[in-house]
């Protein structure tokens, strides 16, 4: 075995030109699919970093069947009460938090936790302690847990940090411990959490925590050995039921219990798996290639191999002698690809969505290197063994004779036309999953969201509650922002709102409408924004009836309301909505009129449908949360430093929020369509370049063989344009029957896609059409140059030469 | 006997009809024997040698090897029994250009099992008999023709096998070449082996015991017996 092996490693490495082309086309496919797998291993296999993680479970509100965020006070009633099936049941939430004291404030990403919640994942800290029981009391003192990067971004990594206070939002906070290095919790936090506080620590939370119809948490449970979901699932929907029975407010609300991983990685699933199968599709075609020219080299060694045979070599000899040298070209191409797997890696994960969960964690591991491998080996194998079955076929008397002038016969060249139909089909398939992807992208960035977005810039603030916790201090900083914005160089027109459309934050609120009788078992709510004047102007959003909002809406003024078009159609269908008084739940200040209709904006991302929206002045109903959106003259970003001024000049206290434009946040909600359309669009490149490769190589091949032929042809007096016809026509014979088998298998494996896509239908005639006039477009130039070779053909060399 | 051909035939098929490379050819050949088969081109002489050397499967009627009815083996059984008992010498040497002399004459050798420790052995055994330890790790580009056709000669009997079958094995070398290569054909035969070539050439048939004549197909003529003729050259 070991002369085959070292025989199979010399052949290749005295034919450099050719190594050197395959090697690179095999790092290419091994190179991708092992980036690719990273990430799905990352992201999809990997078990959740905690102990018995299986266990775990995600818990959600549910509101008439769709999923919600939970009410302390409901989570507090299913920790008493589902007890059977639950060993501990959690909650979180995610916000930022503001650390001062220190030079320059810095904003701090945070999450709030029930004490035990790091009980409940298993974890422990690296120093000090993590929360216990009566850090869950109110009025407890205020104590936080920090994060290994926090400490050693922060805090240099003082050892003496358990224990010391620091401030937090304007409180005096105590960190009682540093979690271990690489602990990432919750991980569908946009960036990974810097400290955790319990509840009660966090005035926002702890303001919330008393209200029922506050739902801003998200819940977590680890189930008891061998209780399966389902039960679970039966036993808190008991629970939930019984709390609504006592509380008339829930009787809408169930609960639904899921694996947690599912939850986290669920959306994602489907995406990652469509581009790690995209990605083999390239290596299967890369295989093919590959497997052609070791044909077409091993057609030239039927000597050889009759020689072989002559000496007594089985056919398995053979045949090994090929899988080696196809095991030594795979081999490199897999370290090769290892190599460029390293690189490939960290420019996915820049270039990911920054929604895919625990893209953090993702990198080579032992279980991606078991995969770069075992890919490698396979690739190998199947390089080697097509043409290793092929001209290992007995009966070497004619290839021994004196005058045998070699070629692999018909066997050999119907083989290598199976391999490039072969390749044509993949590769139509990866086609058609692009042009879907690419026309859904298209459509996604066509959406109108509703307002306007170009040279906008947005900034984002919490107020913290220390010194911003009383309306008044909120509408105060409110006004004097407004100030500043007005006399922003380059702002062409400004406004705030407590959030915006597509910014990944929303209020919603519950609201009962004048004149109708509240029903309990229904939940009437929309979402809300608190907005300046000059809101929908600057945001281009049209009053398509009645008002906006003016100075005159003060905090003194009568309650006022601008409903969306949506919420006029759902609330008040066949009605005129202006002049209706509707009651906001939260910030219970008595019935607004509604005095004008705005038209919808889209509100999570392009492909929600429309949801009700309502606007209030927001010195009527403040809220320390605000966002300023300055339209500008110029290009956004050259404003940007200028409204960083203006809120240090306000609040220095306050961080240096993150400003980013419009346009990004539109961008960033079709991220991940645009990721998956970007990479499947690349492979499907790759993949019809691969196939025009593999298909110009059968083209050289045949006209060689075919010389003769050509030579009585065109000495019978067959013209240029007649041979360029015959070899152009083999080619699309070939890429005619590879278009059939390859839009038979993309009507089928498109259907996978539907999900993903937006605005075209899996199976859409146009795309197809089009997708494959680009295929043979292609295969007509890979076919043109071989066929114009054989136009070159001179009949009496052809002739002498036989 | 070691070798009995009966009514074997080897044609193809040519529009309607068929084209004959061997008619009705009945052979025997003894243990020990040196055979010239000789004729014309076209005559179907290597068809007839690739045929005992069992190259050659697409033929018709009854070859039996050592009382071995090689018509009714299977592909399989064929090869055991060419392996373990047949070497073959090729007018063009068909050394593997990718090997070394050693490399070429040890692969025979691993391709029937043989250990590591005895290929060695063996190998070493052949270089010193030919004479050609110097050259072991030359490719064949390195080497002369009469060289590389030396190393064929090694290459085919290295295992030791009963019957010895050369296709014009100094066709493409001069005459003093030819003549050493002759010299060892006759001493291989003189130690036991049967020797079976096709050759053009009268002086070299005058080194074996019978000449069978082929013309068109068809065994015209036989010539000699298993005495050992004087040779002049």
């Amino acid at each position: 075995m070991f002369t085959d092996l070292k025989h199979a490693v010399r052949l290749l490495a005295r034919a450099p030109g050719f190594t050197i082309i395959v090697v690179l086309v095999l790092t290419l496919g091994i190179g991708a699919n092992t980036a690719i797998f990273s990430i799905v291993n990352g992201v999809l296999l990997q078990p959740l970093p905690f102990a018995a993680a299986e266990r775990l479970v995600a818990i959600d509100t549910t509101v008439r069947n769709e999923p919600d965020n939970t009410a302390y006070l409901d989570f507090l009633d299913w920790r008493a009460q589902a007890t059977s099936s639950f060993e501990r049941i959690g909650v979180y939430a995610t916000a930022a938090t503001t650390l001062s004291g220190r030079g320059e404030a810095t904003s701090m990403p945070l999450a709030v936790v029930t004490s035990d919640l790091f009980a409940l994942l298993g974890v422990a800290p690296a120093r000090g302690r993590v929360f216990r029981p009566e850090d869950d009391e109110r009025g407890a003192p205020r104590t936080a847990v920090i994060s290994d990067a926090a400490w050693n971004r922060l805090f240099s990594r003082d050892p003496s940090i358990v224990g010391r206070a620091i401030t937090l939002d304007g409180d005096a906070v105590t960190v009682v411990g540093v979690m271990p290095a690489g602990f990432e919790f919750p991980f569908d936090a946009e960036d990974p959490t810097d400290v955790w506080m319990p509840i009660m620590s966090a005035r926002f939370a702890a303001q919330w925590a008393d209200q029922r119809g506050a739902s801003f948490l998200k819940a977590l449970g680890r189930l008891r050995p061998g209780v399966a979901v389902p039960a679970a699932q039966a036993e808190l929907a008991t629970v939930a039921a019984r709390i609504a029975q006592a509380n008339p407010r829930n009787g809408t609300r169930s609960v639904l219990v899921r694996p947690y991983q599912d939850v986290l990685v669920g959306d994602y699933r489907l995406g990652l798996i469509v581009l790690l199968s995209a990605v083999a599709a390239v290596l299967l075609i890369a295989c093919a290639n590959v497997a052609n020219l070791l044909l077409a080299r091993g057609t030239s060694r039927r000597r050889e191999i009759a020689i072989r045979t002559a000496l007594g070599a089985s056919r398995w000899r053979i045949v090994r002698q090929f899988l080696f040298e196809g095991l030594a070209l795979a081999g490199l191409g897999g370290i090769g690809g290892a190599v460029v797997a390293l690189w490939g890696v960290d420019a996915l994960v820049r270039i990911s969505p920054l929604q895919i969960p625990r893209l953090h964690g993702v990198g080579i591991d032992r279980l991606v290197l078991a995969f770069t491998i075992g890919a490698s080996m396979l690739t190998g194998i199947l390089c080697g063994l097509v043409p290793a079955l092929q001209l290992s076929r007995p009966a070497p008397g004619d290839a021994l004779k004196d005058g045998d002038r070699g070629g692999s016969g018909a066997h050999g060249t119907r083989t290598r036309q199976v391999l490039v139909v072969t390749e044509v089909a993949l590769s139509l398939v990866l086609l058609a999953s692009a042009g879907l992807l690419v026309r859904s992208l298209i459509g996604l960035q066509r959406v109108n969201p509703g307002f306007v977005t170009e040279r906008a810039l947005v900034m984002q603030m919490i107020l913290p509650q220390t010194r911003y916790g009383a309306p008044a201090d909120q509408i105060g900083f409110y006004r004097r922002l407004q100030d500043e914005l007005q006399a922003l160089p380059g702002a062409n027109a400004a406004a705030l709102s407590t959030t915006l459309p597509l910014s990944g934050s929303d209020i919603d609120v519950g609201l009962t409408i004048d004149g109708r009788a509240a029903d309990p078992s229904t939940r009437t709510s929309a979402t809300f924004f608190g907005v300046s004047p000059g809101y929908f102007a600057t945001m281009g959003i049209p009053i398509v009836r009645g008002r906006g909002f003016t100075d005159r809406d003060t905090e003194q003024a009568s309650g006022v309301l601008v409903v969306s078009e949506s919420m006029a159609a759902k609330y008040f269908p066949g009605e005129d909505p202006i002049g209706k008084r509707i009651t906001i739940a939260y910030n219970k200040t008595g019935p607004r009129e509604i005095v004008g209709i705005a038209g919808d904006v889209k509100q999570g991302n392009l492909t929600d449908a429309r949801t009700p929206q309502l606007y209030t002045p927001f010195v009527q109903a403040p809220w320390p949360f605000l966002a300023a959106v300055v339209r500008t003259a110029a290009a956004p970003e050259a404003t940007a430093g200028a409204l960083r001024q203006a809120l240090a000049r306000l609040d220095p206290q306050l961080p240096a929020a993150e400003i980013r434009t419009l346009d990004e946040y539109v961008s960033r909600s079709i991220a991940t369509p645009r990721f998956t359309a970007l990479l499947v669009g690349s492979f499907a490149a790759l993949a019809l370049l691969l196939a025009g490769f593999g298909l110009y190589g059968v083209m050289a091949y045949s006209v060689v063989q075919r010389h003769r032929e050509i030579g009585i042809r065109m000495a019978l007096g067959a013209q240029p344009g007649d041979v360029r016809t015959l070899v152009v026509g083999q080619a699309l014979r070939m890429g005619a029957i590879g278009l059939a088998i390859g839009l038979a298998g993309a009507l089928a494996a498109t259907r996978v896609l539907d999900s993903l896509l937006f605005g075209v239908s899996a199976g859409d005639p146009a795309t197809f059409a089009a997708v494959s006039a680009a295929l043979m477009t292609v295969l007509l130039f890979a076919a043109y140059l071989p066929a114009r070779r054989a136009t070159r053909v001179d009949p009496m060399v052809a002739l002498r030469t036989e | 006997m070691l070798i009995s051909l009966r009514n074997v035939e080897k044609s193809y098929p040519h529009g309607v009809g068929r084209t004959y490379v061997l008619r009705r050819i009945n052979l025997d050949i003894k243990d020990g024997e040196f055979v010239s088969i000789m004729g014309p081109s076209g005559a179907g002489k290597s068809t007839l040698l690739h045929i005992l050397g069992m190259h050659d499967s697409a033929w018709s009627g009854e070859y039996y090897f050592m009382d071995q009815p090689v018509h009714r083996l299977n592909p399989k059984q064929r090869s055991e029994l060419h392996k373990k008992h047949i070497g073959f010498v090729f007018q063009s040497y068909h050394l593997l250009d990718n090997l070394t002399v050693y490399e070429n004459l040890e692969i025979p050798l691993s391709y029937r099992n043989v250990s590591r420790k005895d290929r060695q052995s063996m190998v070493a055994d052949i270089l010193d008999r030919f004479q050609i330890v110097g050259k072991k790790d030359l490719y064949p580009n390195q080497l002369s023709g009469g060289q590389q056709q030396l190393v064929g000669v090694a290459r085919a009997v290295i295992a030791n096998p009963q019957v010895v079958l050369a296709d014009e094995p100094t066709g493409n070398l001069h005459s003093a070449q030819g003549k050493e290569i002759m010299e060892l054909f006759r001493a291989l035969n003189e130690s036991g082996a049967t020797i079976v070539q096709v050759t053009h050439s009268e002086v070299n048939a005058s080194y074996g015991t019978r000449i069978i004549q082929l013309r068109d197909g068809w065994v015209v003529e036989e010539e000699g017996s298993d005495q050992r003729p004087a040779v002049n050259v």
